[in-house]
């Protein structure tokens, strides 16, 4: 069973991944094999968070802010994994 | 001198709006009160048109009660949330020297190759109402150094100055980078917590 599981993972399948945008979970069927920006621009529409440039997002897992051209397979994320999609900080801090 | 603490405080949009949005971001933060509140975000109260917020820092033992805010809907969302910091006991606002993290954020490196961090709570003076310095929060949009920086160009944008934007923001810079406590040889009832900043967000 483990090998078949593994077997199915190196071919391309697919996961889910679950993204927390402002609060909100959006579940997304990934193929292991694409880049992570992928969901995250099918997230993005689904979830109606068009009018803000693509680079203005980020995605963190575990507080680590994870490379949105990275595979997924090579982000190494389990099946419905949580991932924290939200928007970079705006300038702030000293002096206003 | 800004006072933050009187602005917009009367209700001039429709109360049915604002109260309408509270409700609708209240039970989105609700549908996943659980997974929050393993993050140690727990919910102290949610009467319109506010919402009080405890924040713990799980990865410490004990895990200490770092700070809690009251996020206020006000004029929402013609107007942005407020933040405030409150004594989550008796709801008093808190000063900024009894507010024990200062949301740092990452910001580059020294000529020593040392990060830099810089502080989001922002303050006149140590006994002052301190507020978190980000677009999307009401006391940074009335401040008079981001007469620039209007609401509205923010607003409707991503999603930021939601509830859910908020907490996460408050969570990141707030308790994700703390590490250790840092006990204070000198006998004060105030401890003192450690960040990694390796960890503090950007």
């Amino acid at each position: 069973m483990k090998n078949e599981n593994a077997e199915e993972k190196s071919s391309g399948k697919k996961i889910t991944l679950v993204f927390i945008v402002n609060g909100e979970p959006f579940s997304a069927s990934v193929n292991i094999n694409s880049p992570l920006k992928s969901a995250v621009e099918k997230v993005l529409s689904e979830s109606e968070n068009t009018g803000r440039p693509f680079s203005d997002w980020q995605v963190k897992y575990n507080g680590q802010v994870l490379d949105l051209n990275s595979k997924v397979e090579d982000l190494h994320l389990p099946d419905k994994a949580d991932l924290l999609l939200s928007l970079k900080t705006g300038e702030g801090g000293i002096d206003g | 001198m800004v006072d933050n603490e009187v602005k917009s405080t009367v209700q001039t949009v429709d109360i049915e709006v604002s109260r309408k949005k509270f409700e609708d971001e209240l039970s989105i933060f609700l549908h996943r009160q659980d997974a929050h509140r393993e993050n140690g975000i727990i919910l102290l109260k949610a009467t319109f048109p506010d919402i009080e917020l405890l924040f713990i820092a799980k990865q410490l033992i004990p895990a200490p009660v770092v700070f809690s805010v009251r996020i206020n809907y006000t004029n929402y969302d013609l107007e942005p949330l407020s933040v405030s910091f409150i004594d989550p006991l008796t709801g008093d606002l808190l000063k900024a020297n009894r507010v024990l993290t200062h949301f740092n954020k990452k910001n580059g490196v020294d000529l020593n190759g040392n990060l830099i961090k810089q502080p989001l709570l922002q303050f006149e003076t140590p006994d002052g109402i301190p507020y978190l310095c980000i677009p999307g929060v009401r006391e940074y949009h009335n401040h008079p150094f981001h007469t620039g920086d209007s609401w509205m160009l923010h607003r409707k944008l991503g999603g930021e100055g939601s509830l859910g934007y908020l907490i996460d923001k408050l969570y990141d810079y707030g308790i994700s980078a703390i590490s250790t406590f840092n006990l204070p040889i000198i006998s004060i009832p105030m401890v003192q917590l450690g960040l990694d900043l390796n960890k503090l967000p950007e």
